[in-house]
């Protein structure tokens, strides 16, 4: 198999996996102004410039993708994929509508989530089909919200939104679940579970903005 | 804020009628189902305010991952250079799926991206789901295919005289696919029907072993390049694949699958 192929191989038993300690890392400067012109490059077909954005924002995207995913080896993927489109999408970033590192922790988390989310609907499907499935369902959520330390800022501004928000907030952004699937989890009505969702991520984004 | 006037600001929104612009913020997280999806993106197309708020929140959440940065493995820098390599090379061998994989408007739907080109009817046969593909034994007429790599023949040979080769086939309207598995080599051949189609320009069919939990682990890329091969030499080790699947990816494949399956055959 190639290397690219990867070990994209998640068993209910590497699910509850813990993927290692977390090794935070100095991130270089990812400021607005400074990748605008790394990302024009790439639109422009320039291969070096893709491997200087790797270097400078690579931690990022693994980063949020573990957090996500819970195993290394689909973080991996994730990371891989994320520059693949970063490469083909370079001329969409627009920046009136945002920064780079913005744009490029969006598509992180959205490939992310899609990969937790087909992990999740591929394994319901063989269950329903595979009656000798004896292992338990796979769920990558359940113990996804508060096993880690998480760095200290996020867990900050997580902290200062509070009980309910965090929890629903934690669930929806870091664990994949939509709307429904924490209403389901959390045994909340869905009215309610939109509610804190949403009043969540306002004051996250209050917290956000005032530190930056 | 309490519960209570969490509920009573929900009713006051909706009270307002402002309701359709309530999804911005979970929409910005990809916190929406897909039909909830679509609806709001419906909506989205047409209100500025709501394009803001949902900008505002992914750029505030973006920088809540800058204290999440891991180191990634060493080995995946390489990868990943030499993957956009593959790819910068086949956007210019042909240009032409290159402005279907930029049309995007909206960079990050993923979801509605895939099931637009889905939605492209008649350009793959939309089937259900491993499962339902293999107990459906799908689809798909026309043409032939073969393996990217460049694969010793003897192999193949070893794996379909192997002793302990088992044959294992799903029905097409092209006829049937088959995979034969010799557990003592440790590999698997595809064989293809005369008719099978070949993959679309920018496009790559990609087999992946099924793994019991329906995980799915890539078992290599079938261009049109090797058409005429017919069959081949499947990448990695069947273990304890319980399926092969075949999807249709972009050009240089995919690290999972991104489309539904056409054809499953079943190993069991």
């Amino acid at each position: 198999m190639g290397p690219a192929a990867g070990a994209g191989f998640l068993s209910p038993d590497t699910a509850g996996h813990d993927p290692g300690p977390a090794r935070v890392v100095a991130v270089p400067d990812t400021g607005r102004r400074e990748l605008f012109p790394v990302i024009r490059r790439i639109a422009d077909g320039d291969q070096q410039a893709l491997a200087e954005l790797y270097d400078r924002v690579a931690p990022r995207i693994f980063g949020l993708a573990l957090r996500i995913v819970r195993d290394r080896s689909l973080a991996e993927e994730v990371t891989q994929d994320v520059f693949v489109q970063i490469w083909r999408q370079a001329a969409e970033v627009d920046p009136a509508r945002g920064s780079v590192i913005g744009w490029i922790m969006t598509l992180t988390h959205r490939r992310a989530v899609d990969r937790v989310r087909s992990e999740q609907a591929q394994s319901d499907r063989l269950h329903r089909y595979e009656s000798r499935q004896t292992t338990r369902p796979y769920d990558v959520t359940a113990e996804a919200v508060t096993d880690r330390a998480e760095a200290e800022r996020v867990h900050a501004a997580l902290d200062r939104i509070g009980e309910p928000h965090r929890t629903t907030v934690a669930l929806a952004y870091f664990s994949g679940l939509t709307q429904s699937e924490v209403a389901h989890r959390l045994g909340i009505p869905l009215g309610t579970a939109k509610t804190r969702i949403r009043d969540g991520l306002k004051k996250l984004r209050g917290q956000l903005e005032e530190v930056s | 804020m309490s519960e209570d006037d969490v509920r009573d600001h929900d009713v006051c929104d909706d009270a307002r009628g402002d309701d359709e612009h309530a999804g911005a913020l979970a929409y910005a997280i990809h916190a929406l189902d897909d039909d909830e999806q679509q609806e709001f993106e419906a909506h989205l197309a047409g209100c500025p305010s709501c394009q803001d708020e949902v900008d505002a929140t992914r750029e505030a959440m973006g920088m809540l991952s800058e204290d999440l940065a891991v180191e990634p493995p060493p080995g995946l820098r390489s990868r990943v250079l030499q993957q956009v390599a593959a790819e910068a090379a086949g956007a210019a061998r042909q240009d032409v799926g290159e402005p279907a994989a930029r049309q995007d408007a909206d960079v990050t739907s993923l979801a509605s991206r895939r099931s637009r080109s889905s939605a492209q009817a008649g350009r793959r046969p939309s089937v259900g789901r491993w499962l339902a593909a293999a107990a459906a034994a799908v689809v798909l007429a026309g043409g032939v295919w073969g393996i990217s790599q460049t694969l010793d023949p003897d192999p193949t040979r070893e794996v379909l005289q192997a002793d302990d080769a088992s044959e294992h086939t799903a029905d097409t309207e092209a006829g049937p696919v088959a995979v034969t598995v010799s557990d003592a080599a440790g590999q698997a051949v595809v064989q293809l029907p005369g008719d099978f189609a070949a993959p679309q320009a920018g496009q790559v069919y990609q087999a992946w072993f099924v793994g019991p939990d329906g995980s799915a682990r890539s078992a290599g890329l079938l261009t049109a390049q090797t058409v005429s091969e017919g069959r081949s030499l499947l990448e990695g080790a069947p273990e304890d694949a319980v399926a092969v699947g075949l999807t249709v990816e972009p050009e240089g494949g995919s690290s999972q699958p991104t489309s539904e399956p056409f054809v499953v055959v079943p190993l069991t």
